[in-house]
């Protein structure tokens, strides 16, 4: 460990040497370089062709790293103060998965809030958990789902003292955070294993005054999507683990589904990322922060908008905020998120990460320049003086609490029918049903269906969410147990 | 000494001005800037590589971008320039005694003392009390400032690089809010000869037209701008015909000019058949 140091990037070294080699390619990928695929090379361009190989003594192997992937997976945990990271090339969804099957066998129970991502309760139809929802508390203004308040994660662990681990979202979509390190304490009384979905947190382990890291507050294990604030590309991921994981085990979890063809392209670019935010994340963060404070206060000069910002904190279901999130709530202006969002891109030529029925998302990162915040803030400035109308008629969330009738894996693998939409009522959902951004599901395999849930599922439809997840892709049907 | 400057008009194509001296080279906050002297143009001034002031036929682009609005808008009082930190529109502006206020929204500060040392006869217009220079963003001025004007000039070329914001439908509608009833917005338009300038122009003139009721385009011959050819975008909310404006108004003014006059002005919005055919006008 000590030969290593942040400055190295040992996957992107090993790569740049092998290129340089000019070795001669009689293994895969078939394009050799490029060469087999020119159209797809000027697309991309020859360089990034050539550094797509496959594993081979030099790069070392993804599955079974003793060489530069060991050497950067080192360098990873050092950098993010874990005993152990992985990379992982699919996705923060396999790292998610990775860690629920590492602590949960079937038929055994884990806690975890409503407002989880698709991948989590996935996890659960593949391995066949049991979940045990708490409550994420709603906004009374925002109608956002919250963080959980750890007395009703102690009433769940008092319930459940079987349960093997707790899942928690640090920081949710919209940027707010649980007590983590409470959290931490409370579950290891009780011999929990605690982890984090970190997809939207790989900047609270490099900036400063931000909230807990999954590591820092001493959680068994953390999925950190780096593709989505840390720089590196799309669908590469870390998986980060503390020393009460057995990580052996950890990588055999893991080795079940992720591909045995890792992409160098996304290891190479989870290393540089590595390399860059444990230099100069610290900056990095700041000028992230700045901006969003900056948007936060023009915001407010424009008025309308109500802004998610600090003062959100209630020492419980929102210990703490995410302040380079731009997390904007656009009812008072008349307008559903989703609307915002689409007029954004159709009208304006801006694309933001998310709107759901009552709020916006927009990614600030170090990678945006003045100039463009001022197009966003401009255009936000224009919608509400084009658009804003009345509220009447307009609906935010509200947590629907989910009956959880039978275990996502036997509903998702039950005798199925499918059923009208209006006519499912009381039936068993066996599919997902959600709208995508944000992925929480809506519905989830297993849970019953009410007229309330419904009339969200007709009302998000309108409004033009896209939902997903169903068999049938309009969700005239869906499909319900054939027998309860 | 054998010094060229080259500027990439279009994808393949170079335009070459020899250099006698490389007078100014500084890396500003946003851009990178550098006057030098030519044999055949005079002093040039160039932003980010993009030749932006040329000494020679500077009066054809500042006396088009300006004139053309004042004679349509002859009561023009309030005036908002946006761009133009080294002066070269301000100077025309204030040569119409009827105005009584000049904003003029420049981001670049460096630009007003580059002009300061080699362009004295714009930045001698920054002196004018009815002038005020801001130097922030120009979304963020529109977004704030609470002033109606009478006419907004858009003096921003580059509009694939740093001014991008400034073709935008964002940047149109703020601008509209500020503008009065009466007024104009004029800004210029690039080149429809070349399909880079072309595609840019498009857009950016159906944006305008998205946002306001009337909208024009106009041209003058630039012979240092890409295909020499430029035009310029006019819009309004109440509808104006080029050809209805009070010349004997104009002419008793006396404003000096080198390039404007009563007939550049109706010939101006004399369209080619090829540009009307791009532009479905």
């Amino acid at each position: 460990m000590n030969r290593l140091s942040q400055e190295q990037a040992p996957i992107f070294d090993a790569l740049q040497q092998h290129v340089k080699q000019r070795v001669v390619r009689f293994d895969v990928p078939g394009h050799k370089g490029g060469k087999g695929n020119p159209e797809l090379s000027s697309l991309l361009g020859e360089h990034v062709m050539q550094l797509d190989v496959n594993s081979m003594k030099p790069l070392d192997n993804l599955c079974h790293p003793i060489g530069v992937i060991k050497d950067a997976e080192d360098l990873a945990a050092q950098a993010f103060g874990a005993q152990h990271a992985f990379l992982m090339v699919n996705g923060t969804t396999a790292a998610v998965q990775a860690m629920i099957m590492a602590v949960c066998k079937p038929g055994e129970k884990i806690i975890l809030p409503r407002n989880v991502h698709r991948s989590a309760i996935n996890a659960l139809v593949v391995c066949g958990a049991i979940p045990v929802y708490v409550n994420p508390c709603i906004h009374e203004t925002l109608g956002i789902a919250l963080g959980m308040e750890c007395s009703d994660i102690e009433r769940a662990m008092q319930e459940h003292p079987d349960a093997k681990a707790i899942l928690v979202n640090n920081p949710t979509y919209y940027g707010i955070c649980s007590d983590l390190s409470s959290i931490v304490v409370l579950a290891h009384q009780y011999g929990m294993k605690v982890l984090v979905d970190e997809a939207h947190g790989t900047h609270f382990y490099f900036g400063e005054d931000l909230p807990i890291s999954g590591m820092a507050a001493g959680a068994d294990m953390a999925a950190v999507s780096m593709h989505k604030t840390g720089g590196s590309l799309t669908q590469s991921s870390f998986l980060l683990a503390n020393k009460e994981v057995d990580a052996g085990y950890l990588r055999q979890i893991i080795n079940l589904t992720q591909t045995t063809s890792g992409s160098y392209l996304l290891m190479a670019s989870l290393d540089i990322a590595r390399k860059h935010l444990a230099l100069q994340g610290k900056e990095i963060f700041a000028r992230t922060q700045a901006l969003a404070t900056y948007c936060r206060s023009e915001l407010q000069q424009i008025g309308g908008y109500v802004l998610f910002d600090r003062s959100l904190i209630n020492g419980g279901s929102i210990y703490d905020f995410d302040p380079t999130k731009l997390s904007l709530h656009t009812l008072e202006l008349g307008l559903p998120g989703i609307r915002v969002y689409d007029i954004l891109r159709d009208e304006y030529n801006i694309q933001i990460e998310f709107g759901d029925l009552g709020n916006i998302l927009a990614i600030i990162s170090a990678g945006d320049k003045k100039k463009d915040i001022e197009r966003l803030l401009s255009a936000l400035s224009e919608i509400k003086h084009r658009y804003a109308g009345s509220r009447q008629g307009l609906f935010d969330h509200d947590y629907i609490h989910p009956d959880v009738v039978t275990t996502p894996q036997i509903a998702f693998y039950s005798k199925k029918t499918a059923v009208p939409l209006t006519a499912s009522v009381g039936r068993i959902c066996a599919e997902f049903v959600m709208a995508y951004p944000p992925g929480i599901p809506i519905l989830a395999p297993g849970e019953r269906i009410s007229t309330t849930l419904i009339d969200y599922i007709l009302y998000a439809k309108k409004m033009g969410c896209s939902l997903t997840g169903p068999k049938d892709m309009h969700l005239e049907t869906i499909q319900v147990l054939e027998v309860e | 000494m054998d010094l060229w400057f080259n500027e990439t008009q279009s994808k393949h194509t170079k335009f070459s001005v020899q250099i006698s001296q490389h007078l100014y080279s500084n890396q500003s906050e946003y851009q990178k800037i550098d006057v030098f002297s030519s044999f055949e143009f005079g002093t040039l001034l160039v932003l980010d590589g993009k030749l932006v002031v040329c000494e020679k036929d500077e009066f054809i682009y500042n006396e088009m971008l300006t004139h053309v609005g004042f004679a349509m808008v002859p009561t023009a009082k309030k005036i908002l320039v946006i761009g133009s930190g080294h002066g070269g529109v301000v100077k025309e502006v204030i040569k119409y005694p009827g105005v009584c206020l000049v904003d003029v929204v420049e981001l670049d500060a460096c630009l007003r003392e580059v002009a300061q040392q080699f362009f004295p006869s714009f930045a001698c217009a920054f002196m004018d009390e009815r002038v005020v220079l801001h130097h922030c963003d120009a979304l963020k001025f529109l977004r704030n400032t609470e002033q109606t004007y009478d006419l907004i000039i858009v003096d921003a070329v580059n509009a694939q690089g740093a001014n991008e914001i400034l073709y935008t439908k964002e940047f149109y509608g703020m601008a509209s809010r500020r503008l009065s009833e009466a007024g104009m917005l004029i800004n210029q338009h690039e080149t429809s000869y070349y399909s880079e300038h072309a595609t840019l122009a498009k857009a950016a003139f159906s944006k305008l037209s998205a946002v306001f009721a009337n909208t024009s385009l106009y041209q003058a011959t630039i012979p240092t701008f890409p295909a020499g050819s430029w035009m310029f975008g006019c819009a309004s909310k109440q509808k104006k015909s080029p050809r209805s404006c009070d010349w004997e108004w104009w002419n008793r003014l006396e404003i000096p000019t080198h390039y404007y006059n009563p007939e550049v002005h109706v010939a101006a919005f004399a369209l080619p058949n090829y540009i009307r055919k791009e532009f479905q006008l």
